[in-house]
């Protein structure tokens, strides 16, 4: 699979009510680590969610992997996707969470095993997902975003919430995934490691 | 489309107090509903056990997709790599299967309490219509779930799409009702694509 263009976004808007969210946005990322930089309502998540096709834009194309987003029916197979809230069920226990969703994409991938296991996430396996901590719950999710070992790796501020120690192995993380995949995050301050930042301001991306 | 039911089920009955509220509904409905019939008519109970199976419908849709909504997993959903008529048949047979447990069991006890068992031949009638109230409940629960409003429209959509089956429903005809049924149900189902964009 080629790395070249894996995500392309071509003059993308988007409109909520009156207000334009994004204007005229142009992208090419290929393989590595980006980081959109910028204050909140800046319009960060809402370019996130439109790259993994959770919302669509008002004008403009997205290419994933080359391909137009819109007639792309398999793409979500490509992607791996941390949201800013928890996407797991409270009421059942971290390893059900993760084997519902290992079921749905039918893999349980070698990379979000390994994960699970850096995380130190064994012993809450048998926990609800409600008895966790945000923290917790944060690491639960990101396994759950690498559970199909995707080629592009989608974060939401994958850093708020997490203690020093859990920052730094999230960034290591990410960096790693990044010498194979492309990594791209949001973050409303600058990354304090090597990589690609956009600023995003008034809903314009800035290199 | 199995990976969704078996999760909406762990889900639904470990949520204890809902469950046994949904039973105490259907127990004490039933009771009430047999000590009026001794007043008029025995026949009395047909439509209203059908109006009990509208309200669990009604009950139905806020489990389907407002939930996912409310607890914020349906972009979790909607990531998955499955087309969304998926997500929504699975929401749909989930729906069915939790109409047709509390419906069957408000119709035992029904027949139990007003000692009419007669109420028992309305079997197939009931489980067709726990199919058209499964797609209608799912379907409401899918075109609500992102309005603030969403109390008060449940109830008015369930019960605008259940007027036109009143009639066919009353008069026992069943093949009618479960070609009714189908058409309603296919036209929704692929309406259900659209409704997730």
């Amino acid at each position: 699979m080629s790395l070249k263009n894996m995500i392309e976004l071509e003059d993308v808007w988007k409109r909520f009510g009156e207000r334009w969210i994004l204007k005229g946005v142009n992208l090419k990322l290929d393989k590595g680590i980006y980081a959109f930089v910028g204050d909140n309502g800046t319009g960060k998540t809402t370019l996130l969610k439109i790259i993994a096709g959770l919302i669509k834009p008002s004008k403009g194309v997205v290419r994933i992997l080359g391909r137009d987003l819109r007639k792309f029916k398999d793409y979500k197979r490509f992607l791996g996707v941390l949201l800013h809230e928890s996407v797991l069920y409270e009421e059942l226990t971290v390893r059900e969470n993760l084997m519902f969703y290992a079921k749905a994409y039918g893999v349980f991938s070698d990379l979000a095993k390994d994960v699970f296991n850096e995380f130190g996430l064994e012993r809450f396996e048998n926990s609800k997902v409600k008895e966790l901590s945000f923290g917790w719950k944060k690491r639960a999710n990101l396994v759950r975003a690498l559970i199909n070992d995707p080629k592009i790796v989608l974060l939401d501020e994958p850093f708020a919430g997490l203690d020093n120690v859990a920052r730094e192995t999230v960034k290591e993380l990410m960096l790693r995934l990044s010498r194979e995949r492309v990594v791209v995050f949001t973050s409303p301050t600058p990354p304090n490691f090597r990589c690609k930042v956009f600023k995003i301001e008034d809903g314009v991306v800035h290199d | 489309m199995i990976e969704l039911l078996i999760k909406d089920f762990k889900i639904e009955f470990r949520r204890k107090f809902e469950v046994l509220a949904s039973l105490s509904f259907v127990l004490v409905s039933a009771l009430i509903l047999s000590q009026a019939s001794f007043f008029t008519t025995k026949s009395i109970l047909i439509p209203s056990f059908y109006i009990v199976v509208v309200f669990i419908a009604v009950f139905t849709s806020t489990t389907s997709f407002v939930r996912e909504k409310d607890s914020k997993t349906l972009e979790g959903l909607m990531l998955l790599p499955v087309h969304p008529s998926t997500i929504f048949l699975a929401k749909t047979f989930f729906s069915f299967i939790l109409i047709t447990i509390q419906g069957f069991i408000e119709l035992l006890f029904l027949a139990v309490f007003s000692n009419y068992f007669e109420l028992l031949n309305l079997l197939p009638t009931f489980l067709v219509f726990s199919l058209y109230m499964a797609v209608v409940s799912a379907f409401s629960s899918a075109l609500v779930m992102f309005s603030e409003g969403r109390g008060f429209l449940i109830p008015m959509i369930v019960f605008v799409f259940t007027i036109p089956i009143v009639s066919t429903l009353l008069s026992g005809n069943l093949a009618i009702l479960l070609i009714e049924t189908l058409s309603v149900s296919l036209a929704i189902v692929s309406l259900s694509t659209y409704l997730f964009d």
